[in-house]
């Protein structure tokens, strides 16, 4: 099946790095063809546009004109368009600089960073940064079924979109008594006692992130930083987690102390910024609000 | 034609919303450019809620609580409030939004001319920071 | 004549050769696409950096993450512990193979007719199972943090590392040799080593007996006429002075030659590999070259082919024999102070952390150096030897050849030459 198949690697802005092991993962690379079936990947040499591609993989976010010319021009020669990593579909660390206006640098840029589902229709969507061994596994599969039964109906996500809380191995015992009793920053977790991250006062990104990755930051001692974008059901990673913390932070401290108490703790947070949004930036509602703001998308 | 600003308040209904009612009943005369909306209780309030008000338009958006906090009708709802308010509030600053454009109020049901008081200082603020989006506002309340 | 996508760097550069009467009369490689990330990490919370910064490029990102790990360390002043040393170097070394097969066997060698794409993608494979068994993810690696490491691998895992480091060894060595012999009967490489380069200075870090440092050891400057000073990195960031042109950036000691940093840098600094198999292929290279220094480009692929050797040898080493795993994880005593600096010698080359924070650690100013700044330069002026050639396909090849030579990632950084030595 993998016969004279055709496959693009496509770079937009990021470090698309991740492209890489597409074809260094054996089953997908075996269902794709490997190398021989590369027809386009233009930083690794292959830089004839082809007139049609079976597959096409794209990295990144969307920061210039050109980008988006040729995203688009792409898409209709292009029978699975895959949004591979994060970057491309959440604008990921990238994102970022959702709020420079790098147009003001050049003509050719954006005001702000676009996602690939901003531009075009992707047929389906690897969230991760990078996407999981596992993660690829199933994509394999669903590559596989797309390219045997024709044009694909929808987009489908790879991986799991439930929350990493759910399943995570930490998760507290009892959902009443839990509590975080301090706001902590990350190099001030210095040892870690194996309880939920929010019990040790260390913002985990859990609660609002898919657990596609299979809590990998989670079983290394590390709180996650959002990677895999939200949960099924999160608007916002950033508004509805705090929306979470608001909830359990000094939770016994309620009715006894005064605002101000809480206030403290929580000015402990000097980034909330960048530690709610370091791979979401672009999909919040906030760089909406602040784009809206600057008037930038109205003419 | 001038630009007015539009806000939007959200008034716990044992307390604030009770204020509200008896500055009508009372002839306390507060700035039209506000729509108050009574809900049981303002922790039910999202921060996406308040970013999508804004997102629809509103130029300043309140919330009025029980005082003292303690005395709230769920026990620690105004507690919850406070805490994403004041997180809201920080992340707003990032993302060059201003904070003043999001109050918070605490009352008891008597403090009628306070809440008018309030609000009156509320529109003021909002007026000298100007529209929230660079789009003149067209529409009338 | 303008040439987008440039080989190795994709649509973020244009190749810009001017012509007239049929000759060359100017070649310039431009920036066209930036990340403009440097923007938005003042302001950042100090811990956030280590996550970020990989961004910058991640075929580097161990390297970026952890030369943010180490200046953010050397802020709040804490001392990394054992394992964490251990297990930084394990990655490195890593990401060190990666680079050197992916850019010879991606980038350059396709220039050159040579086609080892398919066991390139075999090594890769291994160092990508190693270094996902490592960190979860074998990109923007989690484990390390400021004194220490989060995590560390249990015995069994090690056990399956050592497995894959082995194959890798192994396969990476027969690699290497049918590799070298390849080249050696390569015409259009032959004639290409025997040109001209005009000399210039070398960075990079050396370590105590003349190995490749890495992220432990000095910074060793090595001077056209071959003297070697030895550099603290305070007084190196005093006298780098920064130059830029559209969205294109460069850095050179002032006063100086351009400075090459990276594999062919190291080839010229280290005094040699002290280990077996790399040991040899470097009497090979010097056998070739005829003594050191090295000026021309076109050793790079040898000088890469040198040091993934001695790194998959090093891997194996060290995880055939762990006890550098026990101990604590994290040392968390700290002074923390208003500035902090590192460097790591990654396999592009030199990268420079310098960061600036407030009383709440929040950054206020940094700078960030990249490989692709120092070589910039150096490149700039192999471009220009040739002007004058008959612009024809050997030429455009050769201009493609010495931007993957030197391997340079356009996009990363505007610099902010702020921040200098001193505090
Ligand atoms: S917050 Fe983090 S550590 Fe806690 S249960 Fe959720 S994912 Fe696990
Ligand atoms: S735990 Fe979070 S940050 Fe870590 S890989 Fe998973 S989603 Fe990404």
């Amino acid at each position: 099946m993998s016969e004279g198949l055709s496959i693009g690697f496509l770079e937009l802005t990021g470090c698309s790095t991740c492209l890489e092991n597409v074809l260094l993962h054996e089953k997908l690379s075996g269902i794709l063809g490997g190398l021989g079936s590369v027809k386009y990947w233009p930083s690794h040499g292959y830089t004839e546009e082809p007139d049609s591609l079976d597959v096409l993989f794209v990295s990144g976010a969307v920061r210039s004109r050109g980008q988006v010319e040729k995203l688009k021009k792409l898409r209709d020669k292009t029978r699975v368009l895959v949004a591979y990593g994060t970057c491309s579909i959440y604008g990921g660390l990238i994102g970022l600089t959702a709020l420079i206006d790098a147009s003001s640098r050049s003509g050719e840029f954006l005001e702000t960073v676009k996602t690939v589902p901003d531009i075009v229709e992707p047929d389906i969507l690897v969230t991760g940064c990078p996407p999981t061994r596992d993660q690829l596994d199933e994509l394999a599969g669903v590559i596989k079924d797309y390219l045997e039964n024709g044009k694909p109906r929808g987009k489908v996500f790879i991986g799991n979109r439930n929350s990493l809380c759910r399943d995570c191995p930490r998760k507290p015992r009892d959902p009443y008594r839990f509590e975080m009793p301090s706001i902590k920053r990350d190099h001030e977790l210095v040892e870690d006692d194996g309880r939920c991250f929010l019990e040790q006062g260390i913002l985990c990104l859990g609660p609002v992130t898919s657990s596609g990755c299979g809590h990998l930051c989670i079983l290394r001692g590390r709180p996650c930083m959002g990677c895999n974008g939200p949960a099924r059901g999160v608007v916002d990673q950033g508004l509805n987690y705090i929306s979470s913390i608001g909830s359990i932070l000094l939770k016994s401290m309620e009715r006894i102390r005064m605002f101000d108490y809480f206030a403290a703790e929580m000015d402990k947070l000097v980034d909330p910024m960048g530690y709610l949004y370091r791979y979401t930036l672009p999909k919040s509602l906030l760089t909406e609000l602040a784009l809206k703001k600057r008037g930038v998308g109205e003419k | 034609m001038t630009w007015e600003p539009w806000l939007i308040g959200f008034l716990e209904k044992w307390t604030a919303g009770l204020a509200a009612e008896s500055a009508g009943v009372n002839r306390v005369r507060y700035s039209p450019n506000i729509v108050l909306i009574n809900i049981p209780c303002p922790s039910r309030l999202s921060p996406v809620h308040i970013v999508k008000a804004f997102l629809a338009g509103a130029d300043g958006v309140y919330i009025g609580g029980s005082m003292p906090p303690a005395n709230c009708h769920y026990k620690v709802g105004n507690y919850k409030t406070f805490k994403r308010m004041y997180l809201l509030k920080k992340l707003m600053a990032q993302f060059g939004i201003e904070p003043e454009r999001l109050r918070m109020d605490w009352y008891v049901s008597p403090m009628y001319r306070a809440l008018a008081k309030n609000i009156d200082e509320f529109v003021e603020t909002i007026k000298k920071l100007g529209p929230i989006t660079s789009r003149e506002r067209v529409d009338g309340l | 004549m303008i040439i987008n996508p440039v080989p190795g760097i994709g649509e973020d550069a244009r190749l810009v050769i001017g012509e007239e009467d049929g000759r060359v009369k100017s070649v310039r490689l431009e920036a066209v696409n930036k990340l403009f990330i440097e923007e938005v990490l003042r302001g950042r919370a100090l811990e956030l950096l280590p996550s970020i910064t990989p961004v910058f490029c991640s075929s580097d990102s161990w390297s970026y993450t952890v030369a943010s790990v180490m200046a953010v360390e050397d802020v709040l002043g804490r001392k990394p512990t054992i394992p964490a040393l251990g297990l930084r170097r394990l990655g490195l070394l890593l990401e060190i193979i990666e680079n050197h097969v992916r850019n010879n066997a991606f980038k350059t060698l396709p220039l050159l007719g040579v086609d080892v794409r398919g066991e390139a993608l075999r090594i890769l494979g291994y160092t990508i199972r190693i270094k996902e068994l490592l960190s979860g993810r074998s990109i923007n690696p989690i484990i390390y943090v400021p004194g220490g490491v989060s995590w560390r691998p249990d015995d069994k895992l090690i056990g399956e590392m050592a497995d894959y480091a082995r194959r890798l060894l192994e396969k990476i060595t027969v690699h290497s040799k049918k590799l070298i012999s390849n080249l050696k009967n390569n015409e259009f490489y032959n004639k290409l080593i025997k040109q001209e380069f005009n000399p210039t200075s070398y960075i990079g870090v050396i370590g105590r007996n003349g190995e490749p440092g890495i992220i432990n050891g000095e910074i060793a400057l090595l001077k056209p006429g071959g003297e070697v000073v030895k550099l603290e990195l305070k007084d190196l960031l005093d006298k780098l002075s920064v130059s830029s042109e559209g969205l294109s950036y460069w850095v050179e000691l002032s006063g100086d030659e351009p400075v090459r940093s990276g594999p062919l840098a190291r080839l010229n600094i280290v005094h040699g590999y002290p280990s077996e198999n790399a040991s040899s292929i470097y009497e090979e290279i010097l056998l070739i070259a005829g003594g050191k220094p090295v000026h021309n480009p076109f050793y790079t692929v040898l000088a890469r082919i040198a040091e993934s050797v001695y790194a998959a040898e090093l891997v194996y080493e060290s995880l055939s024999d762990t006890d550098w795993l026990s101990g604590s994880l994290v040392n968390p005593k700290e002074s923390p102070g208003k500035t902090g600096y590192s460097v790591v010698d990654s396999g592009r080359g030199l990268i420079i952390h310098s960061y600036v924070v407030d009383g709440k650690l929040v950054v206020r100013d940094l700078s960030i150096y990249t490989p692709s700044h120092f070589n910039y330069a150096a490149l700039r002026r192999d471009l220009s030897l040739l002007t004058g050639r008959v612009l024809g396909d050997e030429t455009v090849r050769l201009a493609e050849a010495l931007i993957t030579l030197s391997d340079l990632c356009v996009s990363e950084l505007t610099i902010n030459p702020v921040v200098k030595g001193e505090g």
